[in-house]
């Protein structure tokens, strides 16, 4: 019942430090200028675009605004939201060894698991943030801008304004699942060093190298144990019947890639001295 | 130092993971099913009469050809820009880009990895739907209507299908059966008689087995094997699944001489049984789609037109052409051409991917691939099968 209450309250106050940070609104705010600056630049050109032209959707976010949050999704898969969650990931334990405040967080009764815990279930919290900052910034930019109504799918059928905005939240949850796997990875780096800018650096990088090599014919047969492998297959969440098969695949791949770095964070985390 | 007994985790979970990897395919493989000989199961074929499921399908052809892999990150330019910026020896790591020509989208068609998802639902009524990456292509067929979709390019096509069967020709074409049954002692009433005499016919040139009791796409299914007796033949065997219990068949893989894995397969990965929501066969294509008509008539002139007429024509307009022959017979059948048709091959031979398909034999070139190999001689005669070169090359002697 203690122990309950003591995560409870380290949770609370974990969420509350990193909302309080100017750091954690200035990443939500660019991601929200994705979409932004997306369907402006679309408002602003005159030239239509004939379908199958630029980015998947962009043709339709001119007939349908909802489509800027999906176009926005895809733009910000490859670089940009991985940027942003791996600043986050990188700095739970690193940053506080490099504040010097780790010390003190373990000096009250907190135990060192629940406290790899508590920090990797805020990144969660972080990244849900970001992909619905996302959504929900283009479907207003998109409402604001362009007409609204019924969404096409890929399949060529229709679904009503209503569904459109469950697809949407799904959309946005089946991509903070896709990031589950890249923070777990960079709260492991995040526990090799005191330094978070490197374990920034490092976890960014190992997104970008997952992604080269999930694009290399060569390598086929590590393609779908890359943790980066279903990032694109949001798509399949905008089919008609929905096609949930990449989000069972892509939940069991990110849940493995939690079990195997989690449980590596937790040894070295637990074994290590804290100097600072 | 002693290593922290805390470390024990971070070896256990990686070892679980990788055990399951390992398990769970071959536990799924453990299937015992009543014993049944091959004409068995093909009786089991023909009973089948499911006509109302849906499944995903997957189609994988690995040829021993270069893949047409599509990179969705990639654009066509990119590739290019890659390819001249690259060092030679790295040409292999640029990523290949589906081009927008009929030769690429024919290749894309035989050769990578394809899902289809299919809904079918009585005999008139079926859907298809091609996952692309990013994209989707459907057809779906209602009654006598169909249409086409093309998501990418927010493109469809429509028509009727003429359903009506000529009920003079229907007869003429049963008694035709019937006496040609009549002739080799069939009874066609029976379908173990037809499954006997089908087994009799493929055993003349090749071995029927029924392989090893398995699971495809989570229901056991019995193994139909078929292996061709000609030495010089590429095709190691055919393995078709039939599920047990509804005898459709559920799984086709074609292995090559060549190489281990399937050079062709197309099976369910997922099947489920059972009615359909029928608002699926209705098809209302989106506001800003391309419709484009496909005229009955169009698609009948074809079948109406009398096949004699058709076959002067063909003759006509291929008169200039060299006619193929073809040498030896069944699994080791050669098709034989005096030269190259003159006008496919000059773009085609352009084409650097074709180029870099050919290796030169002795006496001429050869575009080799798991299942077919095609003999290009000095003298410009060519000689195709599903054979060795060996073979080819004897031949050509």
């Amino acid at each position: 019942m203690f122990a309950k209450s003591l995560s409870l309250s380290l949770m609370r106050s974990e969420l509350r430090v990193m909302f309080t940070r100017r750091r954690t609104w200035a990443m939500l705010a660019a991601i929200a200028l994705i979409p932004i600056l997306l369907a402006v630049a679309v408002a602003l050109t005159s030239d239509q675009l004939a379908p199958g032209e630029g980015p998947p959707f962009l043709d339709r976010v001119t007939q349908n605004g909802l489509f800027t949050g999906f176009t926005a999704t895809l733009l910000a898969l490859p670089l940009f939201l991985p940027l942003t969650m791996a600043v986050v990931a990188g700095d739970t334990i690193a940053g506080e060894a490099s504040l010097g405040t780790l010390r003190y967080l373990l000096i009250a009764p907190v135990g060192r698991l629940r406290l790899l815990v508590v920090k990797y279930l805020g990144t969660i919290v972080f990244a849900l943030a970001g992909t619905f900052t996302l959504m929900l910034a283009g479907g207003i930019i998109g409402a604001i801008l362009f007409p609204i109504g019924p969404v096409t799918l890929l399949s060529g059928d229709q679904i009503s304004l209503a569904e459109s905005i469950g697809r949407m939240a799904l959309v946005a949850i089946y991509t903070a699942i896709s990031m589950s796997g890249l923070l777990a990875i960079g709260l492991f780096v995040s526990t090799l060093t005191t330094v978070p800018v490197g374990a920034m650096a490092a976890t960014v990088v190992l997104a970008g190298v997952s992604q080269i090599l999930d694009n290399l014919p060569q390598l086929s047969w590590l393609h779908e144990w890359l943790f980066t492998h279903y990032w694109l297959s949001f798509a399949d969440l905008l089919r008609q019947p929905i096609e949930l098969g990449s989000l069972a695949s892509n939940s069991l791949l990110q849940l493995g890639y939690i079990a195997v770095f989690g449980a590596l964070a937790y040894s070295r985390f637990t074994t290590k001295d804290i100097l600072s | 130092m002693l290593i922290s007994k805390r470390w024990i985790p971070s070896v256990a979970v990686p070892a679980v993971i990788a055990l399951g990897a390992i398990a769970v395919p071959l536990q799924a493989n453990a299937v015992d099913l009543p014993d049944l000989s091959a004409s068995e199961v093909m009786v089991l074929m023909q009973k089948s009469e499911v006509l109302e499921f849906s499944g995903t399908i997957v189609k994988v052809s690995d040829m021993g050809i270069p893949s047409l892999e599509f990179s969705s990150m990639v654009s066509e330019d990119m590739a290019d820009e890659m390819a001249e910026k690259m060092p030679a020896e790295f040409a292999d790591f640029v990523p290949a880009v589906i081009e927008s020509n009929a030769l690429t989208q024919a290749m894309e068609l035989v050769s990578g990895t394809h899902n289809v998802r299919v809904y079918v639902s009585g005999q008139d009524k079926m859907r298809a739907q091609i996952l692309d990456p990013m994209s989707q292509r459907d057809l779906i067929v209602n009654g006598d209507e169909f249409w086409i979709y093309d998501a990418k390019t927010a493109t469809a096509s429509t028509g009727t299908l003429s359903m009506e069967i000529d009920p003079a020709k229907q007869a003429t074409a049963e008694k035709e059966i019937l006496d040609y049954a009549e002739s080799i002692a069939l009874d066609l009433s029976s379908p173990e008689a037809i499954a006997n005499y089908l087994v009799d016919m493929i055993d003349e040139t090749s071995t029927v087995e029924v392989g090893k009791d398995h699971s495809v796409a989570g229901r056991s299914a019995y193994q139909l094997l078929i292996s061709p007796d000609a030495d010089a033949s590429l095709v190691e065997r055919a393995e078709i699944s039939v599920d047990s219990e509804t005898g459709l068949p559920l799984r086709v893989e074609v292995f090559s001489t060549q190489q281990t894995a399937a050079a062709f397969s197309v099976g369910f990965e997922s099947i489920s049984f059972g009615p359909i929501d029928a608002s699926l066969f209705d098809f209302t294509p989106p506001a800003g789609t391309v419709v484009t008509t496909l005229d009955s008539s169009d698609l009948e002139g074809y079948a109406d037109k009398d096949s004699s007429n058709l076959e002067a024509e063909l003759e006509a307009a291929f008169e200039d052409a060299a006619k193929p022959e073809v040498i030896g017979e069944d699994w080791a059948s050669v098709v034989y051409l005096p030269a190259l048709p003159a006008d496919i091959p000059a773009e085609l031979m352009a084409t650097e991917l074709f180029a870099d398909m050919l290796t030169e034999v002795p006496g001429g070139k050869v575009f080799s691939s798991a299942l077919v190999n095609v003999l290009l001689t000095d003298s410009g005669e060519v000689f195709m099968g599903a054979v060795t070169i060996e073979y080819l090359l004897s031949v050509s002697k």
